[in-house]
């Protein structure tokens, strides 16, 4: 019962950090995969992360860039059961920061679809 | 002198037993003897994929529409019959008729419009509920308001206007007013007098009572229903409390005021977090819903906090209770559509539920 005493919670929580996240940023390192599913390329508006927790305790976090987050998960093996948690961050400075070193490659990204699952 | 002292003991203590939860005059729903019926939940044909990361519910035109995440959409519209999805509206984005995020979904009392606020834009995407249905993707109207005023989660439009109402702090007053460009015009309407929230900091007022707004179009009120507090106040269109209505069971917990009215965890800041409820909360009212002069209120108490049920309140337009629902699932949002006889819900596990009156 505590899932339910804690949703209402969780998701004016999940508003307020999508509404005023206030964060430093890292920028992505320059070697990092980022799969651009957009077509045309470099058209999409999205950057999707998603981070898998495997059940041998290891984690991988995977990156798209393309508008759709469902294609995404398909690209990352993931199904929509297997998602923890999605947010989503619109903080253009921050997102600016994060892809530095892809500023010329992703220039249309606007969104951080930032999704956590398990396997 | 020893039988005066006594007298005095006991008259206080009768006081004390006798301590109402608001000052003045309210509604007291257990003095009323109403009808109780039993819903019963029916099945349908949503499949379970469909309904993960839902958070709300609305009935329409005979179609479920719902809000989820995980999603390319935000809001999907689905054919009950055969489970099929009839319309998908709210692409994720920042683009025209996108939205980054959309949780509760509005609706005016004749369903023909339905809206949700992206909290993250700050704007309000205005549906009609026909040419959703006829594959127009695009709202009606797309309302950025100029002022975040608190957590607004449920959106009143009203004629040119439109209404808010604060979850969290940011206002100090009840309702909030846009002009139909989203320019901000005054915050207005008091707040219940509880029992020991007389000296409440005015900045944790919203949390403290926190709830679900509905405007009522029959009578031109509007009504909050508390998520925490078994209250439900009715206001005039000017922000006067008309009643209070109390009950259906007593749910008044502890709570504690944080100073400064944000907390921090990390590198992230979340202001309006004001107000730390007791571990032990019951939860009152989760949901709140208006069709035809009636309000139709989705009460928790200690069925909800054991997940073993809830009650629909129906209440008149006064706050005066009129009939019980009682659904052997907890909800946690819901909407009804009484010509029907059909209640569509969310329950604890996410899950949709349907139930028939």
């Amino acid at each position: 019962m505590k899932r339910l005493l804690l949703l209402g919670l969780a998701l004016l929580v999940s508003a307020a950090l999508n509404a005023q996240i206030v964060t430093s940023s890292a920028a992505l390192d320059p070697e990092t995969v980022i799969t651009d599913l957009s077509e045309p390329e470099g058209s999409g508006t999205m950057l999707i992360s998603v981070s898998i927790d495997y059940s041998d305790g290891t984690d991988s976090t995977m990156y798209f860039v393309g508008n759709s987050p469902e294609a995404a998960f398909k690209a990352a093996g993931v199904s929509v059961p297997q998602i923890t948690n999605m947010t989503n961050i619109t903080n253009e400075d921050y997102i600016r920061r994060m892809l530095v070193h892809f500023k010329d490659r992703f220039s249309k990204v606007s969104l951080w679809v930032s999704v956590s699952a398990t396997e | 002198m020893r039988n005066t002292g006594l007298y005095l003991l006991l008259l206080t203590l009768c006081c004390a037993c006798s301590r109402e939860p608001l000052d003045g005059e309210f509604i007291d729903m257990s003095g009323y003897d109403v009808p109780c019926i039993e819903a019963v939940e029916v099945k349908h044909r949503v499949t379970e994929e469909e309904c993960y990361g839902i958070f709300d519910v609305r009935t329409a035109e005979g179609k479920v529409i719902i809000t989820k995440e995980f999603s390319d959409n935000l809001i999907h519209v689905i054919d009950p019959e055969s489970g099929a999805v009839a319309a998908t509206v709210l692409h994720l984005g920042r683009g025209p008729g996108e939205a980054v995020n959309s949780y509760y979904i509005g609706m005016s009392e004749d369903r023909s419009r339905f809206w949700a606020k992206d909290l993250a834009l700050n704007q309000i995407n205005i549906f009609d509920t026909r040419s959703v249905l006829q594959g127009s993707r695009q709202p009606l109207r797309t309302v950025r308001l100029n002022r975040y005023s608190g957590t607004e989660m449920d959106i009143m439009p009203v004629g040119d206007s439109i209404y808010t109402c604060s979850q969290l702090g940011g206002t100090v007053m009840r309702f909030n007013v846009y002009d139909s460009t989203g320019t901000y015009i005054r915050s207005f309407g008091t707040f219940p007098r509880l029992r020991g929230t007389a000296g409440l900091k005015d900045y944790a007022r919203p949390s403290v009572f926190g709830g679900h707004a509905v405007y009522m179009e029959d009578c031109s009120r509007f009504a909050v229903a508390n998520d925490c507090i078994s209250l439900i106040s009715i206001y005039s269109p000017e922000g006067t409390i008309i009643s209070n209505a109390w009950g259906p069971e007593e749910v008044l917990p502890m709570y504690e005021v944080k100073e400064g009215g944000s907390t921090g965890t990390g590198g992230v800041s979340i202001s309006g977090e004001s107000v730390g409820w007791d571990e032990e909360q019951i939860p009152a009212y989760y949901c709140l819903r208006s069709y035809g002069g009636k309000l139709y209120a989705l009460f928790g108490g200690t069925a909800g906090k054991e997940g073993s049920g809830s009650t629909v309140v129906v209440t008149d337009s006064n706050g005066i209770p009129q009939m019980y629902i009682r659904l052997d699932r907890t909800l946690i949002r819901f909407d009804i559509d009484p010509e029907r006889g059909t209640i569509w819900g969310v329950d604890s596990d996410n899950t949709l539920r349907q139930y028939r009156i």
